[in-house]
């Protein structure tokens, strides 16, 4: 802490030293200068062009049904597109409990006959079938 | 526009008041075009990236703290965009030099009265020479002369700005300035 209070004083007498806070003429011909570099032509409807790009960008998805003219109409769209997207997830989950299913089945039955021995692994199944 | 003014734009302009962000925007819209155009040094693409930092104006501006400064929050959203804009072009060491349509189809800069063109020439060159020094810069000493020397921002707005100390703000404004004069000596020489 006491080191850095110490480097900062010695920076600011560094600072005060070399003029910072007090420009030369230089500098202050290059200040008074440099206001003018700020302006720059704006073009016409900048503002309007920026405002509708904005509007635009931040639709949200919802603003997409406005083309359905009443509400009850929306509600109906937004629970068919539901249904639909259940209809087509219905038969592949059906698909995967079918396969759980039977894989369990599978192992049910085989280690009935070979006293609980578990054919998890392609090895277990090769050392079954040959001692069998 | 006062601060005043200010405030109470900015506040219906975080309600969605479409009027309030015209004005918002037609206040700041010369100085961010100024601003991102000496950054990036070319003309080309000042207008798209205007455009680019009034829409994150606007979609940020529901998270905008009044309390932080306005114009300090408005400028660092236009050195982000800045930013991406060098990292997607590569541009950022590059020195260009100012074109001279610049001053050809605007004369707003140079607000002498006095119809003398001779004195309009040598104002003309001395800010040529002024741009052309700005442009040689190192990125992080343009950047706070630009916003300190041109947009006129305060030390603390510009400490938030740029994420910077105090002290770091003012002593590299200090190399920025005397680097200018430097370089500026030098192209007299020329």
């Amino acid at each position: 802490m006491k080191r850095f209070v110490k480097k900062m004083f010695a920076n600011y007498d560094r600072m005060n030293k070399e003029n910072i806070t007090t420009p030369n003429k230089q500098t202050a011909e290059i200040i008074e200068q440099a206001k003018a570099l700020r302006d720059y032509p704006v073009s016409p409807f900048f503002t309007q062009r920026v405002l509708a790009n904005a509007k635009a960008m931040n639709r949200e998805v919802w603003d997409y049904m406005n083309f359905i003219p009443q509400s009850k109409m929306r509600l109906a769209m937004i629970t068919l597109v539901l249904l639909i997207v259940t209809v087509i997830n219905i038969p592949v989950n059906d698909q995967d409990t079918a396969q759980a299913q039977s894989s369990s089945d599978f192992q049910y039955i085989v280690s009935g006959e070979t006293s609980n021995m578990n054919l998890d692994t392609n090895d277990k199944v090769l050392q079954f079938a040959l001692s069998n | 526009m006062n601060q005043e003014q200010l405030e109470s734009v900015i506040q219906l302009a975080q309600q969605g008041d479409q009027k309030a962000l015209g004005e918002l925007i037609d206040t700041f819209a010369e100085s961010v075009h100024g601003f991102i155009y000496h950054i990036i040094g070319r003309r080309n693409d000042v207008e798209d990236l205007a455009q680019d930092t009034f829409i994150k104006m606007i979609s940020g501006l529901k998270y905008y703290q009044p309390k932080a400064p306005f114009r300090a929050w408005l400028f660092r959203i236009t050195l982000n965009v800045c930013r991406d804009y060098m990292r997607k072009k590569k541009v950022r060491n590059i020195v260009s030099f100012i074109t001279q349509d610049y001053y050809e189809e605007e004369d707003i800069i140079i607000t002498d009265s006095s119809p003398n063109p001779e004195k309009e020439m040598i104002i003309k060159d001395s800010m040529e020479q002024l741009e052309k020094a700005v442009q040689q810069l190192p990125y992080p000493l343009k950047t706070v002369f630009l916003l300190r020397d041109v947009q006129e921002l305060s030390y603390e707005e510009i400490a938030e700005t740029l994420n910077w100390q105090l002290g770091t703000v003012k002593s590299r404004l200090f190399r920025a300035r005397n680097e200018i004069a430097q370089l500026l000596n030098t192209l007299k020489e020329k």
